[in-house]
């Protein structure tokens, strides 16, 4: 095992570049890394959740997704606003029974959740129940928001796959056009 | 409180009351613990649960330290959003109040050294306590164990908020930097409160009583009349001060000796109380202060079995 490694390359420094950047918090990368892969496991959900499901399946979860992906896009919100949305849904249908109707409500109200956790302006209530198209009432957005914070026990500091796909681009050394291709299609 | 369905807690006693709600003691009927709940007033929220509480309860969620109270359960109704933490019986004011200071004296490193493990926690996790007082400081005498908690609801979660007056009002453990205008209140604050803590574990009584004299006056009385070269609030309140009679400085650690604080002890204290929130010592720094190094406390160690209780 030993020969192996000597013979590798020489981990490449993708830190150096931004010592000077404040944002990038360089000194505590590692520190931050080591917490995400240590709590990594609380974020994930059971690949077979949907079998407890009766009303919905892959499918319908897979349409959700995308009219997310549009709502987002038309919010102007934050990458990882996107990835906790879906880290919301998935996390309350693994643990709640819901019927099709309702499954755009899940949706809209995990991302506006999403929204007041990791964007400085969050779309209001309002905007939510019109890009539904009026499916929903207020009462029930704010029930169900009710609900989802119960359910998940505003457990929402979670290391998203965006978090991880950010550090091993970086590492890659790929540009910002890539990242957002990767955001596409890992959503 | 409320009628919860499904709700398997019994309120003993209200603990608490502040401006965001009302604290009690209960007792879980499934375990028979003993838990501190903080209740949260939502009813006013026209877009339902708000920001600050969905960050700061996440967060606290995440906090997981042998020396902070846990925050073991979460419930949101329409009115109230319950936040239910672990309850020690005994707290730090009740335990000074109970003890002469001679009984006390042996263990005051330990639980100082406690409260700042504790506190560098809640700051490098970029979380502000913003209330620290003996009464927020439990103590598990079975585990000698000592936890930060927060039941006064005065602020909500370390979110940095300017003050806009002098206030007298408040705790007397706030920092004086916090009663100044345009002030930014942040981590330094929580180190002036455990510096007060500490003084008056060694005295028996509070370093600023509250009542007797109003807060400014036992500053001036404390420090001398301070400048804007030592304290860089002075110039915001220096028409108040103006009427403030000069005076030498009290020596505290002149009294502190006097008590069997040892100077290495009245050396932090000094640096815990400093005027100038910017030249204060860090809860980090403080434990790495030469007045522990005869202890077995220190950061790396998680545990504290070393350490002895009455």
């Amino acid at each position: 095992v030993d020969e192996l490694e000597v013979t590798e390359d020489p981990i490449l420094d993708i830190d150096g570049r931004d010592l000077k950047n404040p944002l990038a918090v360089v000194e505590y990368v590692d520190d931050i890394y080591a917490y995400y892969r240590k709590i990594e496991i609380s974020s994930c959900v059971s690949p077979t959740y949907m079998d407890h499901q009766s009303d919905i399946n892959e499918k319908m979860r897979a349409i959700l997704i995308d009219w997310l992906l549009e709502v987002h896009y038309k919010f102007e919100l934050m990458d990882e606003t996107l990835f906790l949305t879906i880290n919301i849904v998935d996390k309350f249908l693994e643990r709640q029974v819901v019927v099709r109707k309702k499954l755009q409500l899940v949706g809209v109200t995990a991302m506006l959740l999403a929204c007041k956790y990791e964007e400085v302006s969050v779309p209001i209530v309002d905007d939510f129940i019109l890009i539904s198209d009026n499916a929903y009432t207020r009462k029930e957005v704010l029930d169900m928001e009710k609900l989802l914070l119960n359910t998940l026990q505003f457990n929402m500091s979670v290391p998203t796959p965006y978090v991880f796909m950010r550090r091993f681009l970086k590492a890659a050394q790929s540009d910002k056009k890539l990242l957002q291709q990767f955001t596409q299609l890992n959503a | 409180m409320e009628k919860v369905k499904d709700w398997n807690y019994k309120v003993v006693e209200k603990i608490g009351q502040g401006v965001f709600g009302e604290v009690y003691k209960c007792l879980n009927l499934e375990t028979g613990k003993k838990v501190a709940i903080k209740m949260i007033n939502i009813q006013n929220e026209p877009e339902g649960v708000p920001s600050y509480l969905i960050a700061g309860v996440s967060l606290l969620k995440e906090l997981e330290h042998d020396n902070i109270v846990r925050l073991l359960d979460v419930l949101t109704t329409g009115r109230y959003v319950y936040l239910v933490f672990e309850y020690l019986d005994l707290d730090l004011g009740s335990f000074i109040r109970k003890h002469t200071i001679t009984s006390i004296r042996p263990h005051i490193k330990t639980i100082l050294s406690q409260i700042l493990v504790g506190l560098a926690y809640y700051h490098s996790h970029n979380i502000l306590h913003g209330d620290l007082q003996p009464s927020n400081v439990l103590i598990d005498l079975k585990s000698k164990k000592v936890k930060l908690a927060d039941f006064g609801l005065t602020t909500s979660f370390g979110v940095p908020h300017i003050e806009y007056s002098y206030k007298e009002v408040g705790s007397p453990y706030k920092a004086p930097e916090s009663r100044i205008r345009s002030s930014v209140y942040s981590t330094p604050h929580d180190v002036w409160a455990v510096g007060c803590i500490f003084a008056e574990m060694v005295s028996g009584k509070p370093l600023f009583p509250c009542g007797k004299k109003d807060h400014l006056s036992l500053i001036v009385s404390l420090f001398g009349k301070p400048t804007k070269e030592t304290w860089p609030g002075a110039n915001y309140i220096s028409d108040l001060l103006h009427s403030h009679p000069q005076c030498e400085p009290a020596d505290l650690a002149e009294q502190l000796l006097g008590l069997g604080l040892e100077p290495p002890g009245v050396e932090l204290l000094s640096r815990m109380i400093s005027l100038n929130p910017t030249t204060r010592i860090t809860a980090r720094n403080a434990l790495n202060h030469p007045y522990f190094k005869d202890s077995h406390s220190s950061l790396s160690s998680p545990h504290y079995e070393a350490f002895g209780f009455p």
